[in-house]
């Protein structure tokens, strides 16, 4: 009998004792030279704390009432700029989304859909908005094109994606009926991915009103523009209660659609 | 016109090897063809050939009334008249019965038509297949909800809903119970009779087969080895439908099957 116990020790990614022991010095040495070398002004930071105090004492309180044109103004702006984007962007996605699906569309429609896809995800929205400002001027109507087109990127990819998981033998028997290739999709494909569809509506309702505070910012018009504007007029109130309406819309809306989305499940 | 469905030299290639070979087949209107083979002897292949849901390397198809196949117009037409069932039935699982049947009516609308409700004739039609397999007490149940045996009826509705000429049914009982199967068999071919529908149904099991089929159909290696009468199916034929089975373990497994029947 062998007396000796066998422990079993997990096997080291690097199998060079050698390489491995190398690597891990260099890696620290490198790390403790970031830390040595990057400078801490503690002085600034004491001196910042008063000035953060201040800064946030300026917020309270909240003041609804004296913008109170402009906050509703801007709200509205922004909910029809997310619903507007929201609609445009899903209705292009559509087609697109059925071309990135490689179990569906032939090679070429695929590389052109995948490439659509690629483009509108490529660019952050802001990114976007600074651009279709520039094009079209300031206001929401850029800040809805900018939103249209990077909800293309991401429900394009995500509905192609469960697109390509649909169960296909089940899809096939609508084929068998004798239908086009529409109605296939209508009702062999469709009836399969709605529930997801639905779900990432709602979830793309959401992130829209949220990049549309954002857009305003750089000029794309809505409730980030109020916000913006506050802030340049040192209103510190008014963009106080712009906030607080920014953090509740979203609230509601984030309960809203989780809510419904658990509904269709 | 012309009363049956014929299948003219046809030949199916998957890839190098022939998964049908020169299949010469004709099927007569009303009647109900068994189809027998062991496991990867072209059963499946054979009945999806004739819709084409399998493309044919070559032959020909004559189609009832349609007559040749040629382009896809003809294709379509012929599916539009073909009603198809499967093993795992391929109902929309999400879908209610009632939305899975009226599938089968389709390929009687244009696309424009068809993203409006279907009009009441079909939806009455569709309702009547639904009656017609005893489920209408489930017609708004979600297909996903139902039993195996209750599945399979609705794929027997939706391929009814068809008004078909023919009706292809590949391996229906294979995942129901002995008692479900008697079921579903004997509905699909009560219902066949009825409206002189032709049926092709490829099974696993000889006794079925010789209980329902008019005419029995056996398939080795991609051709068949056996046309005939279920009475002039004796052991030596079944030996032959089954022995040389390119699997030769499920062969012999189903051999023994044959003796003990």
């Amino acid at each position: 009998m062998n007396d000796k116990k066998v422990i079993w020790k997990r096997k080291p990614l690097i199998k060079n004792r050698l390489l491995r022991i190398g690597l891990i010095l260099l890696i620290s040495t490198y790390l403790l030279s970031v830390f040595l070398t990057t400078e801490i002004d503690w002085q600034r930071i004491l001196e910042g704390i008063p000035r953060g105090k201040n800064f946030i004492f300026a917020f309270f309180p909240p003041d609804f009432i004296t913008r109170s044109d402009e906050i509703l103004a801007g709200i509205f702006e922004s909910l029809w700029m997310t619903i507007v984007a929201t609609i445009v962007g899903i209705l292009i996605s559509i087609p697109v989304s059925l071309g990135a699906a490689k179990n569906i569309a032939p090679k070429f429609v695929y590389f052109l859909s995948r490439g659509v896809i690629t483009l509108s995800r490529s660019f952050q929205e802001v990114i976007l908005a600074i651009f279709f400002v520039k094009l079209m001027g300031f206001g929401p109507f850029a800040g809805m094109v900018t939103l249209s087109l990077s909800t293309i990127g991401f429900f394009a990819k995500l509905l192609s994606e469960d697109i390509e998981d649909i169960n296909k033998s089940q899809a096939e028997a609508i084929k068998s009926t004798g239908s086009s290739w529409f109605q296939w999709v209508n009702y062999g494909v469709q009836p399969q991915v709605m529930p997801r569809f639905i779900g990432l509506s709602l979830y793309r309702f959401d992130i829209n009103f949220r990049e549309s505070a954002v857009i305003g910012i750089v000029g794309g018009g809505g409730i980030g523009s109020t916000l913006n504007t506050a802030f340049d007029r040192y209103e510190f109130e008014t963009a106080a209660a712009v906030l607080i309406v920014i953090i509740s819309i979203v609230m509601i809306v984030e309960y809203t659609s989780s809510h419904l989305r658990k509904l269709i499940k | 016109m012309n009363n049956k469905l014929s299948l003219k030299n046809i030949n199916v290639k998957y890839g190098e090897s022939l998964a049908l070979k020169s299949i010469n087949l004709d099927i007569y209107k009303g009647e109900f063809v068994v189809l027998l083979g062991s496991s990867g002897a072209g059963k499946s292949t054979l009945l999806r050939t004739i819709n084409q849901l399998n493309p044919l390397t070559s032959g020909e198809l004559d189609f009832f009334d349609l007559g040749k196949i040629r382009n896809k117009k003809d294709l379509q037409n012929l599916r539009k008249k073909t009603g198809m069932i499967f093993q795992q039935h391929q109902l929309i699982e999400r879908n209610t019965v009632f939305q899975n049947v009226l599938t089968g009516r389709l390929g009687f609308h244009s696309l424009f038509r068809s993203i409006l409700p279907l009009p009441k004739f079909d939806q009455e039609l569709a309702l009547d297949c639904i009656d017609r397999v005893s489920l209408l007490d489930k017609a708004l149940v979600k297909v996903k909800e139902l039993s195996g045996g209750q599945q399979q009826r609705v794929g027997i509705a939706r391929a009814l809903a068809q008004n078909p000429s023919l009706i292809l049914a590949d391996e229906p009982i294979a995942s129901l119970d002995p008692k479900t199967s008697h079921q579903v068999l004997s509905m699909l071919k009560d219902i066949c009779k009825k409206d002189n529908i032709s049926a092709l149904t490829s099974l696993h099991q000889v006794d079925f087969a010789k209980e329902y089929g008019d005419r029995i159909i056996g398939l080795s290696h991609g051709k068949i080895v056996f046309n005939g009468k279920s009475d002039q199916l004796s052991d030596e034929i079944l030996k032959n439908i089954y022995s040389s089975s390119p699997i030769t373990e499920e062969a012999n497994f189903t051999s023994n099957e044959v003796v003990m029947v």
